[in-house]
């Protein structure tokens, strides 16, 4: 499912040679929950608000899609949980949902062949930008030394994997602001080269009043505090944040131990624009790429397509880069088949938007539920793409796109998700 | 039959030379680059030590150091390897970048900046651009760019990122998901590391670290970039280049125990996967990760203990006496510390090695440097938050 050469349809293959997963978890700004984050985007409803924890003087963009008001006490372990990150946190709770899905309750593989692999861009400069004002402000010998150890970028991947005793493989990746399919082809590769028996695939990214500043202050959020991928009138994008999980593992593996399949990977496909530094190719090449190699990988045809995830956020190049990226894949095909942006919804979360595409495609081939458009009123029809609304928010495809594909470079990926009756 | 996978060129900048001969001789001479800061002022801080590399980014340009640097020595190994530069679509290749602080180093600038309410509001592009270039992966566009990269990933396992992500090309070469990888590590100074590592009591109060020393009382951080490009053997054959050494082995684990304390079964259970994957070979020395700490010594030592229960463990070597911890480059630029070390029949000593733990047992090798006719050596790095790596070296 990685190769696009000589690739046999997945209902063809060896049970170890396909990729399923078996549980999700998600924290997002519709709440604890991959059931309140579906419930929510299949609504249409936006969590795009005003931001009012911290202050936006000389900003342009007020607002943002923040995770909050959530109920931890449930996985509050009387450790560490309570002081730790929130990405910690709500990477956790993610966690916690994911495995309890995926296994009932105890985990059923040796610890040393459960591995886990999480993807962010802002990793934890949650942490980071409050040591640096202790730094500005005070003495360094001042500075929280617990704290310190959080700075890392695999901190989450470390304090889940202490939680839960993964004592397998670990990678902790960054590859620009859209990482979260890149992470779910390491734990593939992981499990089809027989380095890990299940993964833990994630990612999550927050952000904070520095990074909320940076993005202004460069003139990448919307001044109009409007989300509208695909839209016309579209002048940038709005800051979101969330963690989310899934459980990856081979479909042998699922059966052996009874596990219930929510859905097969079957065709995960990476690229690049290779282009410049901080721009994507105009014609979206990398994820071009991605697209073609994730179709070829899963053995499907553009027409077998019956919805797309798309990664567009509002802004003028990505959102029309992506759009002539999937002509270039299609064909004609580009023109018919439904797509949708969750961006418009929950705002640019990075990382783990790509992890939210993921469970949306998931969704449209287990109940045929796809996602409407929000937040785009009137279509540029440059893009021309034909965006689901509530009217055609029902599907019968087994297959679904999603797409991951990075503003200000050019990291692109594309997961062809199968509904798996095994 | 798996396919041998191979390094077909390198690169590295350390604080005891830049460039391969330069780092060869000195690492076999035993010299040291642990040395009073000059990156920033130290007035407020405990530790003043470090080891820097002398190497400074092109006037003029707005990306950061650590990214001048990861691009430079990139393209250094690739000349190295005898490629010809720029990007070639249609095949899968790989850019691996290994660094743990990312943009934290550079960050300060911009906190610096924020910190100051009556400076807030829109900030010149330029600064703003530069915290854009903090963020930590941004390094890879421009590497991907120059290499013409598909799969362009930043590990950032901690101190086990270089070594992590010499493992993850050498996993993507063999099972032929690319045709080649270039793997890249690249850390420079920060106060903010420092101030923090200092909290944390892991910096020694001497001179220099020893490791697996008696008397060890922590490590000191330093600066370092290398770059490896990883091929299968016989792509290289077929273009008459040339192999520093076979990647014969990889192992990987998580201890899943602490944050900053490691122990010693999750380390072993890596080497151990490192050894049988490259077939048990006899291992004539061992690259430890020998940071100098009393806990990573003792964890590593019985961890070796652990693989080599039935021989005594090979004799031991770090080169973070030498060169510092350059964290998220250090699992690089140390194996290609050892791989210089292999192909030039050598051990290099510890520098200025302390007299060695008796209760550790091993045989730590100090100045002046074995020479060594050993076919295979193994290369450890184990990382905060307890994520291991270990890699079997093979001379090609």
């Amino acid at each position: 499912m990685l190769s696009p050469t000589h690739a046999v349809p997945p209902d063809q293959r060896d049970p170890g040679q396909r990729v399923v997963l078996t549980g999700l978890g998600a924290v997002s700004p519709f709440g604890l929950g991959a059931d309140a984050f579906l419930a929510g985007v299949r609504e249409g409803r936006s969590t795009i608000a005003p931001i009012t924890d911290f202050p936006l003087d000389g900003c342009l963009c007020g607002l943002g899609s923040r995770v909050g008001g959530l109920d931890l006490a449930a996985y509050d372990d009387g450790g560490a949980f309570r002081r730790a990150p929130r990405a910690t946190r709500y990477t956790i709770a993610a966690t916690a949902e994911a495995f309890a899905q995926a296994t009932g309750g105890e985990l059923p593989w040796q610890t040393e062949r459960i591995g886990i692999c999480l993807g962010t861009y802002r990793a934890m400069s949650e942490v980071s930008e409050v040591l640096w004002t202790k730094l500005i402000e005070s003495e360094p010998r001042f500075l929280p030394a617990l704290l310190f150890q959080e700075t890392v970028t695999n901190a989450v991947a470390s304090a889940v994997s202490i939680r839960w005793g993964l004592r397998g493989t670990s990678y902790a990746i960054s590859a620009g602001n859209a990482c979260g399919h890149q992470v779910l082809f390491l734990a593939a590769h992981a499990l089809l080269t027989g380095r890990a028996d299940a993964v833990l695939a994630g990612a999550f990214d927050l952000f904070t009043s520095a990074n909320h500043h940076d993005m202004d202050d460069l003139g990448m959020l919307s001044p109009s505090g409007a989300s509208r991928p695909f839209d016309r009138r579209r002048d940038g994008f709005v800051l979101g944040e969330g963690a989310a999980v899934v459980v990856v593992e081979t479909l042998a593996g699922a059966r052996r131990r009874g596990a219930r399949v929510l859905a097969e990977l079957a065709g995960i496909g990476i690229g690049h624009d290779a282009y410049a530094f901080a721009a994507n190719h105009p014609d979206g090449v990398g994820l071009a790429e991605a697209i073609e190699r994730a179709l070829g990988a899963a053995a499907a045809r553009p027409e077998e397509i019956g919805y797309v995830g798309a990664a567009a956020n509002s802004t003028a190049a990505l959102d029309l880069a992506e759009s002539r990226a999937l002509r270039r894949a299609f064909g004609p095909a580009a023109d018919a088949v439904p797509v949708s942006s969750l961006k418009g919804a929950t705002g640019e979360a990075m990382a783990a938007s790509d992890l939210f595409n993921l469970i949306a495609c998931v969704g449209a081939v287990r109940d045929g539920r796809l996602p409407p458009q929000a937040g785009t009123d009137e279509v540029d029809p440059e893009c021309g793409l034909n965006l689901v609304t509530q009217a055609t928010s029902r599907s019968t495809s087994e297959r679904a796109l999603a797409h991951s594909y990075s503003y200000f470079g050019g990291n692109a990926a594309a997961v062809v998700v199968q509904s798996c009756a095994g | 039959m798996t396919r041998k996978v191979v390094v077909s060129g390198m690169a590295a900048w350390t604080p005891i030379g830049c460039g391969l001969d330069a780092f060869a001789s000195a690492l076999a001479a035993g010299e040291g680059g642990v040395a009073p800061i000059r990156r920033f002022d130290t007035a407020r801080h405990r530790v003043r030590r470090a080891a820097e590399v002398a190497w400074e980014k092109p006037a003029g340009s707005r990306l950061s150091r650590a990214t001048e640097m990861a691009l430079a020595v990139a393209a250094a190994a690739a000349a190295d390897a005898g490629l010809e530069p720029g990007p070639r679509r249609g095949e899968a290749t790989a850019v691996i970048l290994a660094c743990s602080q990312g943009g934290m180093a550079a960050a300060g600038g911009r906190y610096r900046e924020l910190a100051r309410p009556y400076r807030r509001g829109p900030v010149a592009g330029e600064l703003a651009a530069r915290m854009l270039d903090a963020a930590p992966s941004a390094a890879l566009d421009p590497l991907a760019a120059a290499h013409g990269a598909s799969i362009v990933v930043q590990v950032a396992t901690a101190c086990s990122a270089g070594l992590h992500a010499l493992g993850l090309a050498r996993d993507l070469v063999r099972d032929g998901v690319v045709v080649r990888a270039v793997v890249v590590g690249a850390e420079v100074l920060s106060e903010f590391t420092v101030a923090g590592f200092s909290v944390l009591r892991l910096l020694t109060a001497g001179d220099a670290p020893r490791p697996f020393a008696a008397d060890r009382d922590g490590t000191s951080l330093g600066e370092g970039a290398a770059a490896m490009v990883v091929e299968p053997d016989e792509a290289v054959r077929a273009r008459g280049g040339r192999a520093w050494v076979e990647l014969a082995g990889y192992g990987s684990s998580s201890d899943a125990s602490h944050m900053t304390r490691p122990d010693a079964e999750g380390p072993a259970r890596a080497v151990g996967q490192a050894l049988a994957e490259a077939g048990n070979p006899a291992i004539g020395w061992v690259k430890a990760h020998g940071t100098g700490t009393r806990h990573n010594d003792a964890a590593e030592s019985a961890a070796l203990h652990r693989v080599f229960r039935r021989t005594a463990p090979p004799p031991v070597t770090s080169l973070k006496a030498a060169l510092g911890h350059s964290l998220g480059a250090s699992g690089l630029v140390e194996a290609a510390g050892a791989a210089v070390a292999l192909r030039g029949g050598f051990v290099p000593p510890v520098h200025a090695a302390g007299e060695a733990d008796p209760d550790l047992e091993l045989d730590l090798v100090a100045g002046p440097a074995r020479p060594s006719a050993a076919g295979a050596v193994l290369v450890n790095a184990f990382g905060f938050g307890g994520n291991n790596a270990a890699m079997v070296l093979r001379a090609a």
